[in-house]
């Protein structure tokens, strides 16, 4: 939390603002982009909200007061903007983000940055099955690990509220996969 | 019979509903445990090498880019409103030899309004923000009446940045 402290205090400061924030890309660039990949699917289009993503937090890093950890609130701009994106592709498409992700994992199989195993992109489609909120617990809390205290704050659902979701995805996701042995 | 009393008590509790939601818990564990741990995506070589640098320079870029004021506000009608005055009052004072021409006073501003929303007049924005001073921009008031909300949330969601909206 010191070392947190010191890093926010950098990024708000005009003289060490940019050494700051090289070391905040360096820490997180990783863990953003496969948070954001998971929603977007794509490794162009996440690049792209990666990219925005970190441009966000260099442009409002002044509006952050600490009532938070900075990387649930950075988690919260990337959740936002990968959201976001899918929805200005369904937008365009004149189609449901629903959809847009339909396609997204259809086309999965031949996608040459996806080297998933059969049961790997049977799970990316059930995971599709679920809500959307309910796929953003899933993919943070049994792909990232994050703890439900986290995940509060970065989705603003309580964590009894967060815990029946994640358990209702994981018997949805099991249901789903045994329904539809391919392997 | 007399109820057994333990000889010392531990003091550790748990929390509410711990061991009646327990199997639950348990079964949910025992469903995720058997799922494949990554997802199975992949990235091109060198990408988080060379990510960096990329961010960096976009960061740099968009410091650099000049501010773009939106034209597309309810300005634009205020001084759309006074060249159609201006139009209406040449007409009139063109058909109407007979009559007193009003003044602008007499030409209320829904009159105005209604003659620009039946597209009786075209005009560029461009060629009314030509007709605006710096400072008037500055000063200028924004009604949000002219605007329904559908065409407002039609436009922020397609053009404005929304970086204040997200933020928290």
């Amino acid at each position: 939390m010191v070392e947190e402290k010191s890093l926010v205090s950098a990024l708000q400061s005009q003289q060490h603002k940019e050494a700051a924030f090289r070391e905040l890309v360096s820490l997180y660039k990783e863990r953003l982009y496969w948070h954001i990949r998971k929603i977007v699917l794509d490794h162009d289009d996440t690049d792209d909200v990666l990219q925005n993503v970190f441009i966000k937090i260099f442009k409002n890093i002044d509006t952050f007061k600490g009532d938070s950890k900075l990387y649930t609130w950075m988690y919260r701009i990337a959740t936002n903007e990968a959201i976001t994106f899918i929805n200005k592709k369904a937008k365009r498409a004149n189609i449901s983000s629903e959809e847009v992700k339909e396609n997204l994992i259809s086309g999965l199989e031949s996608d040459v940055y996806f080297e998933g195993s059969a049961i790997q992109l049977q799970l990316q489609k059930a995971i599709a099955t679920l809500p959307g909120k309910q796929q953003l617990i899933f993919n943070m809390k049994y792909f990232d690990d994050i703890t439900y205290e986290d995940l509060s704050k970065i989705l603003e659902t309580s964590v009894g509220g967060l815990k029946s979701s994640y358990h209702i995805a994981v018997k949805k996701i099991t249901a789903y996969l045994k329904n539809n042995e391919t392997f | 019979m007399k109820k057994e009393e333990k000889k010392y008590e531990h003091g550790f509790t748990t929390p509410d509903n711990y061991f009646e939601s327990f199997e639950e818990h348990l079964s949910v564990k025992l469903s995720s445990d058997s799922l494949p741990e990554k997802a199975g995506f992949k990235v091109p070589d060198d990408y988080f090498e060379q990510l960096e640098e990329s961010i960096i320079q976009r960061v740099e870029a968009s410091d650099e880019e000049p501010k773009v004021r939106s034209l597309f506000t309810t300005r634009y009608f205020t001084y759309a409103a006074a060249i159609a005055a201006s139009v209406v009052l040449i007409v009139s004072i063109v058909n109407s030899s007979s009559s007193p021409v009003g003044s602008m006073d007499d030409i209320e501003i829904t009159s105005i309004s209604e003659y620009i929303d039946d597209g009786n007049i075209d005009i560029d924005t461009y060629d009314v923000v030509a007709l605006l001073q710096e400072d008037e921009i500055v000063t200028m008031d924004v009604e949000n009446q002219f605007f329904s909300e559908e065409s407002l949330e039609e436009y922020l969601l397609e053009t404005l940045d929304e970086s204040t909206l997200l933020i928290e």
